[in-house]
């Protein structure tokens, strides 16, 4: 078994992880509060990768990004991008695949709050963004460490999108690939082994996110 | 002087709602916004403090204009100089007592203004806790400390008191009453009690019909209704009668003996 597989994984959810992160709280408030009627069409195309079949994003990906198109060809000649069949590529692929299990979850959380929160600290001078920082994000910590998680996790256990987009080459090979790549040669000792460290990697994720939200539930 | 006049339309149901609120208030004074539940009591609270934007109007604080939608003059609540006490109380989860003060200080919070108001309100012993360890009371004279923290010109309170026990109520009516002395500010609150408007109120307005149906002290907005009884009975319920003979109650600004025989 190659540590490889696990690096790259790891990288991917990492870097996929903190970009949401950052990119999905300014996203998940307007959603939340915004009275815009266009609200429904935002939360739609959010939250459609969560039903999207991975091979239809992956296809498209392709379609969009390959140098055969108007838009893959100006990348690739103007700014030497080629996105298919490299770690970038994963990286925006992931970005797209895992967006709505980092929006939705903070989401809900700002939703869950009173709307007298925010406005009690309006009324005590603070801007929105100080009521975001200090007072509605400190607020929602399980929901935001819900979305952290679940975005790592999801991550870490693509499958079908990493395949259409990154391919079986070494520089995309990650563990959900490496698996699949074993499973085919007959060797089966090394995908247990693939297979054991993400079941394990999984399991306590899953664990700390419910750990984590009985404990804040107790604390609340 | 604060004086408003504003309107504002909600779309409810097949007949839109239509408030039209006008009135002004003294430095200094304390007023009543009194009326049933749904009158607009709230909303009228909400559009001064800039959290409810009005289809049009006027606010004007001193001379500092807060709105004034033909100039197209939007105050935004955070620059606007208010305390506004929530019925929710709304204090922040995550932080403790003290860090919830301290949210609301600023240059004006100096230390012997902020211990003045920490002592009026007995919140001392609550500073390091956070709001789930409190009691509804408890919750509502942090929330109320806060609200002063930055010694605002104009205070907003909605229905302060309407969760509280009757000898808690009494007690807290009374800080209020203090913290108007040691603050030299005006305050509107909402309230549906009529005994809480006799006993806090320099001045009444009566929400009727979507707008301010009459202004006056408590004893002239209330003379002659079924309101003095009311005020009358709920005085009652709320004073340890047990041992005497007699009370002394205010009806429409007369002393009236009630024996207790």
């Amino acid at each position: 078994m190659s540590w490889e597989p696990f690096i790259l994984t790891f990288k991917l959810a990492l870097i996929t992880t903190v970009i949401l992160l950052v990119v999905s709280i300014p996203i998940a408030y307007w959603l939340a509060y915004t009275k815009s009627k266009s609200r429904f069409l935002f939360e739609t195309i959010i939250t459609l990768p969560m039903v999207l079949p991975p091979s239809v994003l992956g296809f498209y990906f392709l379609i969009t990004f390959g140098r055969n198109t108007v838009f893959g060809q100006f990348l690739y000649e103007h700014f030497d991008i080629y996105l298919p069949f490299s770690f970038t590529g994963l990286v925006v692929g992931s970005l797209i695949y895992s967006l709505p299990f980092m929006v939705n979850p903070i989401q809900a959380g700002f939703q869950s709050l009173s709307e007298s929160l925010r406005e009690a600290s309006w009324t005590l001078g603070k801007s929105n963004f100080v009521t975001l920082m200090r007072v509605l994000l400190p607020s929602i910590k399980p929901s935001v460490y819900t979305g952290i998680v679940l975005t790592f996790a999801h991550t870490v256990g693509e499958f079908g999108v990493v395949l259409m987009i990154g391919g079986n080459l070494d520089s995309t090979r990650v563990a959900s690939i490496a698996i699949y790549d074993s499973v085919n040669k007959m060797d089966y000792a090394a995908a247990h082994q693939y297979a054991l460290v993400l079941l394990a990697v999984s399991f306590v994720m899953l664990a700390s996110v419910y750990l984590s939200n009985k404990r804040s539930v107790r604390y609340l | 002087m604060i004086s408003f006049d504003v309107c504002k339309t909600f779309a409810s149901g097949e007949a839109p709602l239509r408030l039209s609120f006008k009135g002004e208030a003294d430095l200094g004074q304390i007023v009543a916004i009194h009326g049933v539940s749904g009158a607009g009591k709230t909303t009228l609270l909400k559009i001064l403090a800039g959290l409810i934007q009005p289809d049009s109007g006027t606010i004007q604080v001193e001379q500092s204009p807060w709105l004034d939608t033909a100039q197209k003059h939007n105050l935004p609540t955070r620059k606007r100089d208010l305390g506004f006490l929530f019925q929710d109380y709304a204090l922040f989860p995550s932080m403790t007592v003290l860090q919830n003060l301290e949210f609301g200080m600023n240059e004006l919070s100096d230390k012997v203004f902020v211990d003045r108001i920490i002592q009026i309100t007995e919140i001392g012993g609550l500073l390091p806790f956070r709001p789930d360890r409190l009691s509804g009371g408890e919750k509502q004279r942090v929330a109320f400390a806060r609200a002063v923290m930055r010694k605002p010109k104009l205070l907003l309170l909605d229905e302060p008191l309407s969760a509280l026990d009757i000898e808690l109520r009494s007690v807290l009516q009374n800080e209020l009453l203090e913290l108007r002395k040691l603050l030299d500010i005006t305050v509107i609150f909402t309230s549906h009690s009529v005994p809480e408007v006799y006993k806090l109120a320099d001045k009444v307005m009566l929400i009727a019909n979507g707008e301010i149906a009459k202004v006056g002290t408590p004893s002239e907005v209330f003379a002659g209704g079924n309101n003095a009884v009311e005020a009358v009975g709920e005085y009652l319920s709320s004073q340890s009668i047990e041992g005497r003979n007699h009370i002394h109650v205010l009806v429409d600004g007369k002393v009236v003996t009630i024996p207790m025989d």
